[in-house]
């Protein structure tokens, strides 16, 4: 079975919660202030592109902007094989981090 | 500037471009532009172009991986003729690599040495919380730092500052002689230190606990190689070692050795408690007066440091004593490594911001200039990359492409480069440690961190090389190059002439430099100083052996191959004590004279071979010398005043001191100095060196029997002696070391210079093979056309020796300034470096010239 990447799976959760403001720059600045640290633009968007050819995202793309010089820009949605992986992953984190919080006591 | 829309940095967005996959691009540089101007609004322009060039340069190296997993197809094509066409050009090849290689290893080891300065002190648990008091002394108009502090001070400070919650005095005695039942050596790095130092400072215990360490006040920790050397295969803890046959100490923990890279260097760790006993009076605890002990303080945990600054700087004057002068200045620990130059006394070697500053903008100019030449080269010989260039373009490349392509080539020659010049630095780095006196390596940190570096250097330079000449070769049109009417441009000759000659001009001075510092050197070690130091002995003696002299200068007087044996307070080659205020009959009593004091026994004129001007030296013939008598020199009867001095006398401190000769002047300081008046006292009483002449003719007989007469004399002594004309010489150690650098910078500044100079040279050879062609045709013959294109390269060498000779003047001058003694800069010094260069750049441009001289018009000519 193929497990997302941290990565990709950190990536994809952003696009859940971004809804209908999942770009690049919205979703790279989500990440940086969620996990406090600091994500090139790059290591944003190869997750995103590569979880593009796997189908679990979906691309629509929006007018071009001045502030953009212009250019238009892509918004990316969770498709249903998206959702199926994120379901995954969130099960077997459940039965894997299950009990952690009595591990520091 | 709302309205009018700013764009990036077009460099950083056309680098950017050139990763970026071709579908991709035009919404990838849309999201980067969008991040631009975000920050264009909250900051203004220049920091949103800063932070644009850091959002390219950081996405950078993934992109380009990325795009490995793409196109793997084509990288492997891109890579066959990468190396190729290294094959084709071989010695091209590796003279660029290795230019290259040169100037990365040179960055990196200046890097690298940067690096470990900037380290200092940094590895202790505590460190922001550690700081050392500096006192701040006015005396008169003159402010004078020191690390010696009042012993009071620590503990007052701990008592009234609840912010400090730890302090300890640091006392270090210098050297001692260790002994361990028949083993003794010369040790140095004594520290004497209250409880509290192992709580502050991070150096741990291998053996023993902090807490019952220092539980007895005679006892000792050791370092890791102390115990061994002392008590090897033996368990230390509980054994017993003597100290300067005065007192015991009990070892009772080990600790591991401390870092290079610490300003406080321990091996033997003591309480503090036999500094007083031993060294200083038990009233030493309250002493407001003496200034001895350096003291540390750590701060507690939350405390800040700017509550106490003021209130500690006053301290003295507000709860000791108002009238006082002295102030106490905080130094964080981390600062003291490199910003201690001002004060002027320390026990452990100081470094300073200014060459860290100075050395990292060198290691930038230097990978800058190989970077340069780098590409001129590249540039120079794109000429037989056209034909390929064009066929691509033909066949369907887009210019990004090839762009593309040829960054690559760069990036592998760089990387290529890289791994040759790691090869190097491994080589040199034994050299460059033992000039630098550190103990430097390439992977005793973390690794990730060494080669995520040695990558960045590598791609740096490999973009910053790569762009201009892969820009410049797609540059070409398919058409024009196929049908042979490619004109190359002639930009940037004036800049890349100005490039080398200014390469050059820097060269020569450093060579100037060279030759200048070994003949000073060498006029230095070959000076008449006025006396005769050869084969010249200095023993040292402890104040138990001192006591014992006169018995020693018997012994030493019956072995034959002893000329002369005499004895003083301080060495031959250096003074360490000046006093002024003095009076003397028919003086002005309001001199300002300052003479050097110095304490012998007899025969030390004869010995060292003095001569005399006037009057007798100390002899056993007067009973009145054995009281108050001295000899002073020409330059103190001179600064005087006064006539015939034989026979009058000083007075100062209740004492009368007699006049009963006059030395013509020596120099008995090293040569920075010229000859000052100086005292001779004679004092048998207080002589720490016993100096003894041996006939040359069998030195090593005569050591070993003067050996034996010490130790049998002195049992429980440590025999050691140095070579007065040894130790002269390593007074001018630090001048060794700046000629050595000059040495290996002028080296490299020539070989820098060539490479520059063969990539100019070759750039304008085959910009004018046509040229030569007709002129060869018009009936040139081969010399002529030799000569024709060398007289430009001569002119700019002749114009970078004009550059050069008046600043290397004013280094040298500058340079020399220390030196009382200096030699004159003669015209050799700057004729024969001239020269060099001259006939340098003529040989190196005749190789590049002789292949387009020699020519046949018939191939040159072919498609006009």
């Amino acid at each position: 079975m193929e497990y997302l990447s941290r990565q990709e799976e950190m990536v994809l959760l952003s696009v859940y919660h971004l809804k209908s403001d999942a770009s690049l720059v919205s979703i790279r600045r989500f990440l940086n202030k969620q996990t406090e640290k600091r994500w090139s633009m790059s290591s944003v968007y190869i997750p995103l592109d590569r979880l593009k050819k796997s189908a679990h995202l979906d691309i629509t793309v929006g007018d071009p902007t001045p502030i953009r010089g212009g250019r238009a820009k892509k918004f990316y949605h969770l498709t249903d094989a998206g959702i199926e992986a994120l379901e995954k992953v969130q099960k077997v984190h459940e039965t894997l981090w299950a009990g952690l919080d009595k591990l520091s006591t | 500037m709302k309205t009018e829309n700013k764009k990036p940095d077009k460099l950083a967005e056309y680098l950017l471009y050139l990763t970026l996959p071709e579908s991709e691009s035009s919404f990838l540089l849309g999201d980067y532009e969008e991040e631009f101007n975000f920050l264009r609004e909250q900051k203004g322009v220049l920091y949103a172009n800063i932070r644009y060039w850091i959002l390219v340069l950081e996405s950078i190296p993934g992109f380009i991986i990325n795009s490995f997993y793409l196109g793997f197809d084509m990288f492997k094509n891109y890579l066959k003729i990468a190396v190729r066409n290294i094959k084709k050009q071989k010695s091209y090849s590796f003279i660029n690599i290795s230019g290259l290689a040169i100037g990365m290893a040179c960055c990196i080891l200046i890097l690298l040495w940067v690096r470990d300065e900037l380290s200092f002190d940094r590895f202790h648990k505590n460190t922001d919380r550690l700081y050392r008091i500096v006192c701040e002394m006015h005396l008169g108009d003159a402010v004078r730092y020191t690390e010696s502090t009042p012993a009071p001070l620590g503990k007052a400070l701990k008592e009234n500052f609840p912010e400090i919650q730890l302090s300890t005095m640091y006392y270090d005695i210098g050297r001692a002689n260790v002994r361990r039942k028949e083993k003794i050596f010369r040790e140095e790095n004594f520290g004497f230190v209250e409880r509290d130092f192992f709580a502050m400072f991070s150096f741990p215990l291998i053996k023993g606990s902090i807490n019952s360490v220092f539980s007895n006040p005679y006892s000792v920790v050791l370092s890791e190689s102390m115990a061994d050397k002392y008590f090897k295969g033996e368990e230390p803890i509980g054994k017993t070692l003597t100290i300067d046959n005065q007192y015991d100490v009990l070892v009772t923990g080990v600790m591991k050795n401390f870092p290079d890279n610490s300003s406080i260097k321990a091996d033997f760790l003591s309480p503090f408690e036999i500094a007083l006993t031993e060294y200083y009076g038990p009233d030493m605890p309250q002493n407001w007066g003496s200034h001895t002990f350096a003291t540390y303080l750590m701060l507690g945990e939350n405390s800040s440091i700017q509550d106490v600054i003021s209130n500690i700087y006053n301290y003295k004057k507000e709860k000791i004593d108002p009238e006082s002068s002295i102030r106490f200045i905080i130094q964080p620990l981390k600062k003291i490594h490199l910003y201690s130059k001002h004060i002027s006394d320390s026990i452990f070697s100081k470094g300073d911001i200014i060459y860290v500053y100075l050395f990292t903008a060198l290691a930038i100019l230097i990978l800058l200039i190989a970077c340069i030449n780098f590409m001129n080269l590249i540039t120079a010989r794109s000429g037989s990359r056209l034909r390929e260039v064009g066929m691509r373009k033909v066949v369907g490349a887009s210019k990004r492409n090839i762009v593309r392509q040829f960054f690559g080539e760069t990036l592998l020659l760089s990387f290529l480069a890289l791994i040759i010049s790691i090869i190097l630095v491994y080589l040199i780095l034994p050299e460059f440690n033992s000039l630098s006196r550190k103990n430097l390596s390439l992977f005793s940190l973390d690794n990730l961190t060494v080669i995520f570096w040695l990558a960045g250097i590598a791609l740096l330079t490999g973009i910053v090389s790569g762009s201009y000449p892969a820009f410049f070769i797609s540059s070409f049109e398919p058409v024009k190059i196929l049908k042979g009417t490619i004109s190359s441009a002639s930009r940037g000759l004036r800049l890349r002439t100005i490039l080398v000659i200014s390469q050059f001009t820097l060269s020569i001075i450093l060579i100037i430099g060279a030759i200048a510092l070994s003949g000073q050197l060498d006029f230095l070690r070959k000076k008449d100083l006025g006396y005769n130091k050869d084969h010249v002995i200095s023993i040292s003696m402890s104040t138990d052996a001192g006591k014992r002299y006169n018995l020693f200068k018997k012994e030493l007087s019956r072995i034959p191959g002893v000329m002369n044996v005499t004895g003083s307070f301080s060495p031959i080659v250096i003074k360490q004590t000046a006093i002024s205020g003095l009076g003397w009959e028919g003086g002005d009593p309001n001199n300002t004279v300052r003479f050097w004091m110095e304490y012998v026994d007899y025969d030390y004129t004869e010995t060292l071979d003095i001569k005399l001007a006037e009057g007798r030296s100390f002899s056993k013939e007067f009973s009145s010398d054995i009281t108050d008598v001295c000899l002073i020199n020409e330059e103190a009867v001179r600064q005087m005043g006064i006539e015939s001095p034989v026979g009058k006398n000083f007075e100062f401190d209740n004492n009368i001191l007699k006049i009963v000769g006059v030395m013509k002047d020596f120099n008995f300081n090293p040569l920075h100095s010229p000859v000052e008046p100086i005292i001779l006292r004679f004092n048998p009483s207080r002589l720490s060196y016993t100096h003894v002449k041996i006939k040359p003719d069998n030195i090593s007989a005569a050591l070993g029997l003067i050996e034996k007469s010490f130790k049998k004399i002195n049992p429980d002594d440590i025999f050691r002696y140095r070579f007065v004309d040894a130790y002269f010489d390593l007074l001018y150690r630090s001048e060794q070391r700046i000629k050595t650098i000059f040495h290996w910078s002028a080296i490299l500044g020539v070989f820098i210079s060539c490479m520059g100079l063969i990539g100019l040279a070759s750039y304008v050879t085959q910009k004018r093979t046509k040229e030569i062609g007709i002129r060869k045709v018009l009936g040139a013959s081969e010399t002529g056309l030799m000569l024709l294109m060398i007289k430009e390269f001569i002119i700019w060498v002749i114009i970078a020796n004009l550059l050069a000779w008046p600043t290397a003047w004013y280094a040298i001058n500058k340079l020399f300034e220390n030196f009382a003694y200096r030699i004159e800069a003669g015209w050799m010094m700057f004729i024969i470096p001239g020269l060099f260069a001259l006939v340098l750049a003529i040989v190196t441009v005749s190789v590049q010239t002789i292949k387009a001289v020699r020519s046949k018009p018939v191939d040159t000519l072919r498609y006009e």
